[in-house]
C-alpha cells in the first residue's frame, strides 16, 4: 500500500541499536562531602563522579573534588560564556552552621541538581570550554582561568 | 448604537432567506481567544454556537423582510432599505471595519406602516470572493442589513450568512522531508506525506532518529494557527495551538522510527488564507517538539497548506470523538 512516504531509506534498527547501551548514557553524582583543613580555614568539599559514553566528555569515568566557591566561579564562568543558555541557580550561601550535617546535605543535593542540569545540556556539552574541565579534570585550578 | 439587533422599541424585524429549509447550515463558534476581543460579544451573548445558512460565490441572496410594528402602533419611517455587506473587522487597531462588498436595495419609500409588512428582496449573482472567517483578531463576515430610517434613531437588523469556497485538489503535492537537529547531540529525519492537506485529510508521516545523545522524555506534534493582521509597520501576529498530540512516550534509540497519523477532521481548522483583501493571513504549521528529562524543548515548525474540497455529504460524516470516516476513505483510495 503506497502511503506517500519514501521507503528506500527506511533503515532497519540493528539489534545493538535496539537493545544496546544507549548513546546518551550520562550519570552525574555529587557525593561524599568531607571537611578539609583545620581551624579557621576549614571548608567542605564534594566528590563529583561522572560516568558517560557521550563523546563530548573526554573521560568515560571520572572522579574529582570541588568546593562550593569553585561552583560559584564555575556558574559565573558559564554565564559569561554563553548568553543563550539559562544557567540554573546554585543552592544558596550559608552563613551559620556551615558544617552541620543538614546544611551540608542540602547543599550537596543542590549542587548535584545543578550539575545534572548543566552537564546534560547539549549546547554546553559541545560549546563550553570549561564544563568538561570543571567536572572531570583532576588538575583543574580556577586561578589559571580568567 | 444602530447595531442593536432589532431590539428597538418600535418594531420587530425579521429576515427570512429564500429556500432556507433546504439550504445547508454551518455551525460555527467564536474562537476562545477572540471572545474577549470582539466588541460585539456583549450583544452576541449566546453566540457561542452560531448557525448560519451557507452560500457560495455567484449565488443570489434573496428572501423576505418581515416588519411588525409593536404595540399595534403605526410606524412612521423615512424609508426601508436592505443592504448586502461583506466586511472585514479587525479587533485591534481601533476596530477598523472594511466593507469590501456593499449592495443596496430599497424596500419601501418613506411612509407609514399600519400593520405588519412583508418586503421581498433579491441580490442577484452576488460576488463572494472570500470565505467567512471568525479568527483571533479579525472577522470576515457577510450579512444583510435592514434599516428602517426614522427621525431620531434608525431601526437596524442584521442577519449573517456564511460563505465557503471550494478548491480543486492540487496536481502536485510533494511530501515534506527534512533532516534537522543539534550538532553532535540530536539528529532526526522527519517526513510528512503531503505539503497540502484538505480539511478532512490525514497527516501520515514518520520520524526517524539518527543520533540521540540527549535523554528524551517524550515527543509531541501540534498544529498551530498563526494569524497575521494589518500591514507593516503595524503588522500583528498571534498564534493559537489547535491541538497537541503526543506521538512518542519514552526514550528512542538510534534508527528508531516513530509513525505519525493525525486525522484533521477532529479539529477546528480553516483553509490557509493568504493576504485576504490585503488585510489578514491565516497560516497553519505543524510543530514537532521533543522534550528531554530536564524539560528542555527541541522543536521544528513546518508550514502546511490547508484547503477546502467539495463535500460529498454522506462520505464525510463526523464521528463523535474526532475520528472521521473520511480519513479512512482518503487512506484506502490509494
Amino acid at each position: 500500500m503506497h502511503l506517500g512516504l519514501s521507503k528506500i531509506d527506511f533503515r532497519e534498527q540493528t539489534a545493538e541499536e535496539r537493545y544496546g547501551v544507549p548513546e546518551n548514557f550520562l550519570e552525574v553524582e555529587v557525593r561524599n562531602p568531607q571537611i578539609q583543613g583545620t581551624g579557621r580555614s576549614q571548608f567542605v568539599d564534594y566528590e563529583i563522579v561522572v560516568k558517560t559514553n557521550i563523546p563530548a566528555f573526554k573521560i568515560k569515568h571520572s572522579v574529582v573534588r570541588r568546593r562550593y566557591s569553585d561552583f560559584e566561579w564555575f556558574k559565573d564562568a558559564l554565564e559569561r560564556e554563553s548568553s543563550k543558555v539559562n544557567i540554573p541557580p546554585l543552592p544558596g550561601k550559608v552563613y551559620t552552621n556551615r558544617f552541620s550535617d543538614e546544611v551540608i546535605e542540602t547543599r550537596r543535593a543542590g549542587l548535584e541538581r545543578f550539575l545534572q542540569i548543566v552537564a546534560g545540556h547539549p549546547l554546553l556539552q559541545t560549546g563550553s570550554q570549561i564544563l568538561g574541565v570543571f567536572i572531570q579534570d583532576p588538575n583543574f585550578n580556577r586561578d589559571s582561568y580568567r | 448604537m444602530a447595531s442593536l439587533f432589532g431590539l428597538g422599541t418600535f418594531a420587530d424585524v425579521e429576515v427570512v432567506f429564500a429556500g432556507e429549509a433546504e439550504r445547508k447550515v454551518v455551525e460555527t463558534r467564536l474562537p476562545a481567544a477572540a471572545a474577549d476581543k470582539d466588541k460585539e460579544k456583549k450583544e452576541n451573548a449566546d453566540a457561542k454556537r452560531l448557525r448560519m445558512p451557507l452560500y457560495f460565490d455567484g449565488e443570489s441572496v434573496a428572501g423576505k423582510v418581515l416588519v411588525r410594528p409593536k404595540d399595534a402602533k403605526k410606524l412612521d419611517h423615512q424609508g426601508i432599505k436592505i443592504e448586502f455587506v461583506g466586511s472585514i473587522e479587525l479587533f485591534n487597531d481601533r476596530g477598523a471595519h472594511t466593507e469590501f462588498v456593499s449592495l443596496s436595495q430599497e424596500l419601501a419609500a418613506p411612509g407609514e406602516l399600519r400593520s405588519s409588512g412583508t418586503f421581498d428582496f433579491e441580490f442577484k449573482n452576488v460576488e463572494k470572493q472570500f470565505e467567512s472567517y471568525y479568527g483571533i483578531n479579525v472577522k470576515l463576515r457577510y450579512f444583510v442589513r435592514v434599516t428602517i430610517a426614522r427621525r431620531i434613531s434608525d431601526i437596524v437588523k442584521e442577519r449573517d450568512l456564511w460563505v465557503y469556497s471550494y478548491r480543486v485538489p492540487p496536481d502536485v503535492n510533494n511530501s515534506i522531508k527534512m533532516e534537522v537537529g543539534i550538532e553532535d547531540a540530536l539528529h532526526i529525519e522527519f517526513e510528512y506525506n503531503k505539503s497540502k492537506y484538505h480539511l478532512r485529510d490525514v497527516i501520515v508521516g514518520k520520524i526517524q532518529f539518527l543520533l540521540v545523545r540527549i535523554k528524551i522524555k517524550h515527543m509531541e506534534l501540534s498544529i498551530i494557527r498563526r494569524e497575521t493582521t494589518g500591514v507593516p509597520p503595524n503588522q500583528y501576529n498571534e498564534s493559537e495551538t489547535i491541538t497537541k498530540f503526543e506521538i512518542m512516550d519514552g526514550a528512542p534509540a538510534r534508527a528508531e522510527v516513530i509513525p505519525i497519523r493525525l486525522f484533521l477532521s477532529g479539529f477546528e481548522l480553516t483553509p490557509t488564507y493568504r493576504d485576504v483583501n490585503k488585510k489578514f493571513s491565516t497560516r497553519y504549521y505543524l510543530n514537532l517538539v521533543l522534550v528531554d528529562e530536564e524539560n528542555r524543548r527541541y522543536f521544528k515548525q513546518q508550514e502546511i497548506t490547508i484547503f477546502r474540497i467539495k463535500d460529498d455529504g454522506e462520505e464525510y460524516q463526523q464521528i463523535a470523538g474526532g475520528a472521521s470516516s473520511a480519513g479512512l476513505s482518503t487512506f484506502t483510495k490509494q
